[in-house]
């Protein structure tokens, strides 16, 4: 259960971002559509626990996310939320292996090889276990970022246009993967994207028309 | 998963530019070992041996070169002096002790040291096989003079005049190994030692019939210093033929006919008797000397200077002058060696920062995992601190390593062996300081990790 209210955003320049309330349940799914300067990318970090909004309340299952310290917030944020980037930005000094390893070390749990291997044969990425991320394709990376995300059982898994730069088909896929992945813990899943196409797979759609460089009254 | 695999996996990543910071750090280090090994051993070396020898008397000269010659074997001696006035120091209130030493012969290049067995008791030498010399022209082997020639008791040599190989050789005076000390890890492991009267015996003036060879080692004398007979060579019956026919050495001896004294047989001059044997008009290089008490030390030395034809140095004294002289030398190799140190702190610092360009993505990534700052900026450190101690550790054993290969190298030519498997107190904490040379080097990298600012960087991607 995840919880925004009245929050905004104020960057070092004086830009204000009002962020829109929100609320979504476990196993929710919730579409986040914008154009590029809509505050969706402040929007995603403040979900993420990456950026302290300037004024607002956040709670994730009942925790208030921003009156954690810096290295409890890191921890819970591994703990509990689960991340997709584009870019996605693997460890290319890591094999996948390894990669998901990290992902079980920094969040301070147990190193679960058998969970891996499960988890990788389940996104059908089981035979490149020992590849380094550059030895891949754009889809496998993919596969081990979404894997990356949901190795420790999040409640909260976000991702940012994952879609984007894929056809149509393979984007379809790659929303299948997340939903499946994101029911089987029973996690909440927040897509922001700009790709209309997702709606086709995400009925609950949040619009951001917020333009940008609104200052706050 | 944890740091350790975490910064292995980095340092792989950049295989060249690790191993490359690696070895830079420990060529300093090793450099810094190999200082270290070599003083050490270099001062316990100028210890030991001066150990109980509060100073040496001899022919006037440079003090350090009477040091390095009458205690160390290196350089030539001062010249000689008269056994009558040494004889005169060595009753001397002020010495409770003094050892005789003639030196002026060697053999392959090992020096030939005519004394008495009080010098080898002052190095606590004994007999590994056979015994001390009774008779003149028996001599002991050190025991790397034993290694090195492969003379065992009962062979013979004949010695060659001054101190190197290419001197005139002594063939008339055949010399017999009669004993080879155990090793000492002194000066004395690299001598060939036999009784004073050996080598009065070696450089007596000969019979008519080896007059040439006679002036031909008078010709030398400007060279080499050496014991040699002044006097009355005509009242010395010496009968060399005899020598070389039966090889008799002890039945045959010389009839010394000087002073008053009478010796025959070629007996050996004991320590107890050295005092009373006469010989006053023969010569010696150099005395040494123990104080009866600490005050001689101001007072034994000026007299000996003001008073008498020779030169006392004492040896602490020359030695702190050499090793300060030598100290100019070290210093300048320890200074390279902290250029070569610093060169690599910059090195792994550049690596380092190189890499965190790099590896700003990462960093955010493993922020949103969870770690928390303290985790990535101990990442950072750890990595610096592998590359440098991996470095302490090559330069340890590089150190050693080259140490013993300065020391094989040189082995013939030193009188101090050198060897790189010693271990020097304290060694390790070369290590600390690799160790500090990798924190200080990837302290602002690791800064610039704990500053990683995950959302901005990833907006940026």
């Amino acid at each position: 259960m995840i919880e925004l209210r009245s929050a905004f955003h104020e960057y070092n320049a004086g830009t204000v971002v009002k962020l829109p309330d929100l609320t979504a349940g476990h196993g929710e799914e919730l579409l986040i559509l914008g154009l590029s300067g809509s505050g969706k990318t402040t929007l995603l970090h403040v979900l993420a626990g990456l950026l302290k909004p300037t004024g607002g309340s956040y709670r994730l299952d009942g925790t208030d996310l921003y009156s954690l310290g810096e290295s409890e917030r890191d921890r819970f944020r591994g703990n509990n939320i689960g991340l997709i980037f584009q870019a996605m930005h693997l460890i290319r000094s890591l094999t996948v292996l390894d990669n998901l390893k990290l992902a079980q070390y920094m969040a301070g749990r147990k190193q679960d090889e058998a969970k891996i291997r499960r988890l990788c044969s389940d996104l059908d990425i089981g035979p490149k276990l020992y590849s380094y991320p550059d030895e891949l394709s754009h889809g496998q990376k993919q596969r081990v970022s979404i894997a990356r995300a949901v190795v420790n059982d999040p409640v909260l898994l976000l991702a940012d246009e994952p879609t984007s730069s894929l056809d149509d088909l393979r984007s379809g896929d790659v929303l299948n993967l997340l939903r499946k992945q994101a029911a089987e813990t029973g996690a909440t899943l927040i897509i922001s994207t700009h790709d209309q196409r997702v709606k086709a797979h995400i009925p609950t759609v949040l619009t951001l028309d917020q333009p940008e460089g609104e200052v706050a009254g | 998963m944890n740091l350790l695999k975490l910064s292995t996996a980095y340092l792989k990543k950049n295989l060249l530019s690790t191993i490359l910071n690696v070895l830079l750090l420990s060529f300093g280090i090793a450099t810094i070992v190999i200082l270290v090994l070599f003083s050490y051993q270099l001062e316990e070396n100028l210890y030991k041996n001066a150990e109980g020898i509060d100073v040496v008397v001899g022919a006037k000269g440079s003090p350090i070169q009477l040091i390095l010659s009458g205690i160390y074997h290196i350089d030539n001696p001062t010249g000689n002096i008269d056994l009558g006035e040494a004889k005169q120091l060595m009753r001397h209130p002020m010495v409770a002790s003094a050892i005789p030493l003639a030196l002026g012969d060697n053999y392959r290049g090992y020096r030939i040291v005519g004394t008495t067995t009080a010098y080898l008791e002052k190095y606590r030498a004994e007999p590994a096989s056979g015994s001390l010399w009774d008779f003149e022209f028996e001599i002991v082997l050190g025991s790397d003079v034993a290694e090195q020639t492969n003379l065992a008791i009962g062979d013979r040599i004949v010695s060659s005049h001054g101190f190197s190989e290419a001197g005139h050789v002594h063939d008339d005076h055949e010399l017999t190994v009669v004993g080879i000390l155990h090793p000492t890890g002194t000066v004395l492991d690299r001598l060939i030692l036999t009784g004073v009267e050996t080598m009065w015996g070696i450089h007596q003036p000969h019979d008519h019939d080896h007059e040439d060879e006679y002036h031909s080692d008078q010709a030398h004398d400007d060279e080499h210093v050496h014991t040699h007979n002044h006097a009355d060579g005509d009242s010395h019956s010496h009968s060399h033929d005899n020598h070389q026919q039966d090889g008799h050495f002890h039945e045959n001896g010389h009839s010394h006919d000087h002073a008053g004294h009478h010796h025959t047989h070629g007996r050996a001059i004991t320590d107890e008797t050295f005092l009373d044997e006469g010989y006053d008009d023969e010569q010696i290089t150099a005395l040494l000397i123990r104080y009866s008490n600490p005050l001689a030390a101001a007072q034994f030395p000026r007299f000996v200077n003001d008073r008498t034809s020779m030169q006392a140095a004492a040896p602490a004294v020359e030695v702190t002058r050499l090793l300060s002289l030598l100290g100019v030398g070290l210093e300048a190799i320890r200074l390279f060696a902290f250029v070569l140190i610093f060169a690599s702190v910059l090195g792994i610092f550049i690596a380092l920062l190189n890499s965190m360009k790099e590896r700003k993505y990462d960093l955010a990534i493993m922020r949103t995992l969870g770690g928390s700052r303290w985790k990535l900026f101990s990442h950072v450190v750890l990595e610096g601190v592998m590359i440098s101690v991996a470095g302490g550790v090559l330069g340890l054993l590089m150190g050693h390593g080259a140490m013993e290969g300065i020391g094989r190298l040189f082995s013939e030519a030193q009188q101090f062996a050198v060897t790189g498997f010693v271990y020097v107190p304290g060694e390790e904490l070369i290590l600390l300081l690799a160790a500090a040379v990798g924190v200080l080097s990837s302290l602002i990298p690791a800064v610039m990790a704990y500053r990683t600012e995950i959302a901005e960087t990833l907006s940026k991607s």
